[in-house]
């Protein structure tokens, strides 16, 4: 059975309110633009200030990405901009919106900002180049012409965000599922601007067409929305749940968030992919937490091996964390056991969890004691660590400048 | 017996009756004309994919973007064979591939019926109203055909539902309700849509769909997230159980009594959901005290008693720490979530208090290490006697209302399941992690 007007924008669901402050910021905008158009300039320059208008809203409508960071959505309006303005133009609008945005870029970018209204700037300039250029080569006229040359400026203006995240050294575009928000803001941003062609007419929607297809996009900002919610929900659940054995006194305070840091980097070192390094981190955050379910009164004395099976036992039937359980069950394994009912990404990650669990219990998050720790570690005796994995720890330990033996 | 042979006939009857709706109706519409082929075409694999591509939602609804090819083929065709091709379109909606790879070709060909129908109707609604040629008039014909197209769409989907569930339709309604506002982005969409193609031609078609698949699949990954979250609930759950077996099912129920006292005080789904997500973790600082002290039959010396209680302030600290839940992380501790330990109780979140009032009835009306289940009366009572001191007053009333409506009974005589204990619990006694300070009270008096 199906139903079909029951869609996922249901009232009261977390990132409604969000939702609701979105339409109401785009709303205001243009009802602004429209209104210092009427009141200012001459009829020909309506459009171009409720661009304008679009323009600025979109740095307000910004999609969550997977690392923290946001996508404003400002490609959707960029293409409109650059089909029916000439290049001083862009550049007026821009630098006049960016700095009208300066307070919120402020609070999102902090120190960055000035070089995110650098960033805008050069990116709307050079997806302006590309339209021209693109019309200057196909040469011909109407949609057929349009189409290509606002793909080129649409992918132009992606290119600039990916650098200017380069050079902010954030993770790659890609990794935060950049591209698809890019995606939805570029199809938009065609359908606005093919909706100002000036050759359509009896059937111009004019700046209507803005209106109208921020609403898909509006859509797709809600889902952005709803998933950030979940994720932040989720992810300090985690951190909760992993919290839990300092509380009960079996391991000292912080040993669990120490171990997943250095987890991820040394299983970043390591080549695993950005999938493997999430379960390595919630399987570092939440490996000692079995404690919990053994009897406190022998918990100091309880061995690696029966916590790694009891956080196991505990994690293994919950959705999403099937993978971080097979990864602790593993860590009671010698390197070079012939196990093969695991993944050998589950194997590596459980060599890195062992390694870097031994050596903070070792260190104690101290690192003049790292030269020991290490000792210790590469004598261990029966296969017990994986002398790879030590050989990242001991060049991630020497890039940081901490003495690591003779 | 006989009621489960003649269900089948009837929904095989009730399939029969709107197939033949349908195919008068398409008969009828395609005196109109015939739409033109490629334009045709291109909707109704928009519709399929539309379908293809719906999200399934936790409540077994499913949310597609099939008004969008709908609306776009009224608008593009104008009268020529928009009747016939929009409720075409529509019932190709109900083409679903997973249904046909599992041979349930009955319900696809009722959803392609009772679209059809919907489909119809609407481009009946979109011809009366929508006479003219301007953009805004368009727009605003889609609003009312689009509560046509849905009318129909429940009209016709909830007595199939009743007859395949014996369940009444009241259920159904209250969860389909088409009177949503959240149709009219999908039915604007298609009317812009089809105005562009008016002047622009089909290859915009694409233009439309990659937001909405976009959407869709972010979508997917907040439910799949949210799947997971639950998972790790359950795991605090059942790592709570394995701790203290007394409380199999504890959390469980004081999250199901809070849910009814949210239902009778009206707290919109956002506050539902924090409060099912605090009820489930306000015992969570059980996980750090020790096993024996949990299940010790015996009065606990006073620094046995300290450990105990040290769980709440752990609860309320774990759950301080996660951003939803801090403005309710107090209803831990039953300390700070007295009734008239804070003078603006009347301004706090509600949230606190009914978890209190749900977990200390559930302490009564279950057995303990320390004490058998009382009857539900005496915990009524309790309750009542203590409203207005421990318990927030209107808390107390909903719950006993909920459970009454319900004609659900628990304590004494009523209990879940049976636990077999080595050395039975003494009878009396009202002391519990829920309802500490409700005995420390008593012996005051």
């Amino acid at each position: 059975m199906k139903l079909l007007d029951y869609l996922p924008l249901r009232p009261g669901d977390p990132g409604e309110p969000r939702l609701r402050a979105d339409v109401v910021a785009v709303v205001t905008m243009a009802v602004v633009a429209a209104v210092a158009a009427r009141l200012v300039l001459p009829a020909s320059d309506h459009e171009l200030v409720v661009i304008a208008g679009a323009v600025f809203a979109a740095e307000l409508l910004t999609f969550p990405l997977a690392d923290g960071t946001a996508l404003p959505a400002w490609i959707a309006p960029l293409l409109p901009l650059v089909a029916g303005a000439d290049a001083g133009t862009v550049a007026a609008v821009v630098v006049a919106t960016q700095l009208l945005a300066l307070p919120v870029l402020w609070r999102d970018a902090g120190r960055a900002a000035p070089l995110r209204v650098v960033q805008r700037l050069a990116g709307a300039l050079a997806a302006w180049g590309a339209y021209r250029l693109t019309v200057h080569a196909v040469g011909a006229g109407g949609v057929a012409l349009t189409l290509p040359a606002l793909g080129a400026a649409a992918a132009v203006a992606v290119l600039t965000e990916v650098a200017g995240r380069r050079l902010a050294g954030l993770r790659p575009f890609g990794a935060a599922g950049g591209y698809e928000a890019a995606l939805a803001q570029a199809s938009s941003g065609v359908l606005m601007a093919l909706a100002l062609l000036p050759d359509t007419p009896g059937t111009r929607m004019g700046v209507w067409g803005l209106a109208l297809f921020a609403i898909p996009l509006l859509g797709a900002r809600y889902a952005y929305g709803r998933l950030q919610a979940i994720r932040h929900a989720y992810d300090q659940t985690i951190v909760v749940l992993s919290g839990l054995p300092e509380h009960g006194g079996y391991v000292r305070p912080g040993h669990p968030a120490r171990v997943a840091a250095l987890c991820i980097e040394i299983g970043r070192r390591m080549g695993l992919s950005a999938t493997e390094l999430d379960d390595l981190e919630r399987a570092a955050l939440l490996h000692s937490v079995g404690y919990v379910t053994l009897d406190p009164a022998r918990g100091e004395e309880a061995d690696g091996g029966e916590v790694s099976r009891a956080t196991a036992a505990m994690l293994v039937g919950a959705e999403g964390l099937s993978r971080p359980a097979g990864i602790v069950a593993a860590v009671p394994l010698p390197y070079r056991a012939p196990e093969v009912s695991l993944a050998r990404q589950e194997r590596v990650a459980a060599q890195i969890l062992k390694v870097a669990s031994a050596y903070e219990d070792a260190t104690g998050g101290d690192d003049r004691r790292a030269a020991d720790a290490l000792e210790a570690l590469y004598s261990a005796p029966g296969y017990l660590y994986d002398p790879r994995v030590l050989g990242t720890l001991e060049r991630i330990l020497d890039r940081r400048g901490v003495p690591v033996g003779a | 017996m006989a009621g489960t042979s003649t269900t089948p006939r009837m929904q095989r009857l009730y399939l029969a009756l709107v197939a033949v709706a349908a195919a008068v109706a398409a008969a009828v519409a395609a005196r109109d004309g015939v739409p033109a082929p490629g334009v045709f075409a291109t909707f109704a694999a928009l519709a399929l994919g539309a379908e293809l591509v719906s999200v399934r939602l936790p409540n077994g609804a499913t949310a597609s973007a099939l008004l969008v090819p709908v609306m776009g083929s009224f608008v593009v065709l104008g009268h020529e064979g928009a009747a016939l091709a929009g409720g075409l379109v529509a019932g190709i909606g109900g083409i679903y591939l997973p249904d046909l790879r599992r041979g349930r070709f009955d319900r696809v060909l009722f959803n392609c019926a009772q679209l059809l129908l919907s489909g119809v109707a609407a481009a009946a609604v979109f011809s009366a109203v929508g006479q003219g040629d301007t953009l805004g008039r368009l727009v605003l014909a889609t609003l009312p055909a689009g509560m046509a197209f849905l009318v129909v769409n429940v009209a016709l989907l909830v007595p199939m539902l009743v007859l395949a569930t014996g369940r009444p339709a009241r259920g159904f309604l209250a969860d389909l309700n088409p009177i949503h506002v959240q149709y009219v982005p999908f039915a604007v969409t298609g009317a812009a849509l089809g105005w562009l193609v008016h002047g622009t031609g089909l290859v915009v078609v694409p233009f439309v769909a990659v937001p909405v698949v976009v959407a869709r699949h972010t979508f997917s990954s907040y439910l799949a997230l949210k799947n997971a979250h639950e998972g790790t609930l359950r795991v605090l759950v059942r790592a709570l159980e394995t701790k203290d077996p007394y409380t199999a099912g504890h959390v469980e129920r004081v999250a199901r009594y809070s849910r009814y006292i949210g239902e009778e005080l009206g707290l919109s789904e956002v506050r539902q959901e924090r409060l099912r997500y605090a009820a489930l973790m306000h015992d969570v600082g059980k996980l750090v005290v020790a096993n024996h002290l949990l299940n010790k039959p015996d009065l606990l010396t006073p620094a046995e008693y300290d450990e105990v209680r040290r769980h709440e302030s752990v609860s309320v600290e774990v759950l301080g720490r996660i951003d939803f839940l801090r403005p309710i992380a107090k209803a831990a501790s039953p300390l700070y979530a007295r009734y008239d330990s804070r003078p603006d109780a009347r301004s706090d979140p509600i949230e606190p208090y009914v978890i209190v009032v749900a977990d200390a009835y559930d302490a009564m009306t279950s057995t303990r290490a320390y004490r058998r289940a009382l009857p539900q009366e005496i915990a009524f009572e309790e309750l009542r006697r203590h409203a207005g001191t421990q318990f927030h007053p209107v808390c107390v009333e909903a719950l006993i209302r909920a459970l009454e409506r319900r004609d659900e009974r628990h304590g004494a005589g009523y209990e879940d399941e049976i636990v077999l204990f080595d050395s039975p619990p003494p009878v009396r006694g009202t002391g519990s992690a829920g309802l500490g300070d409700l005995a420390s009270t008593d012996t005051s008096r």
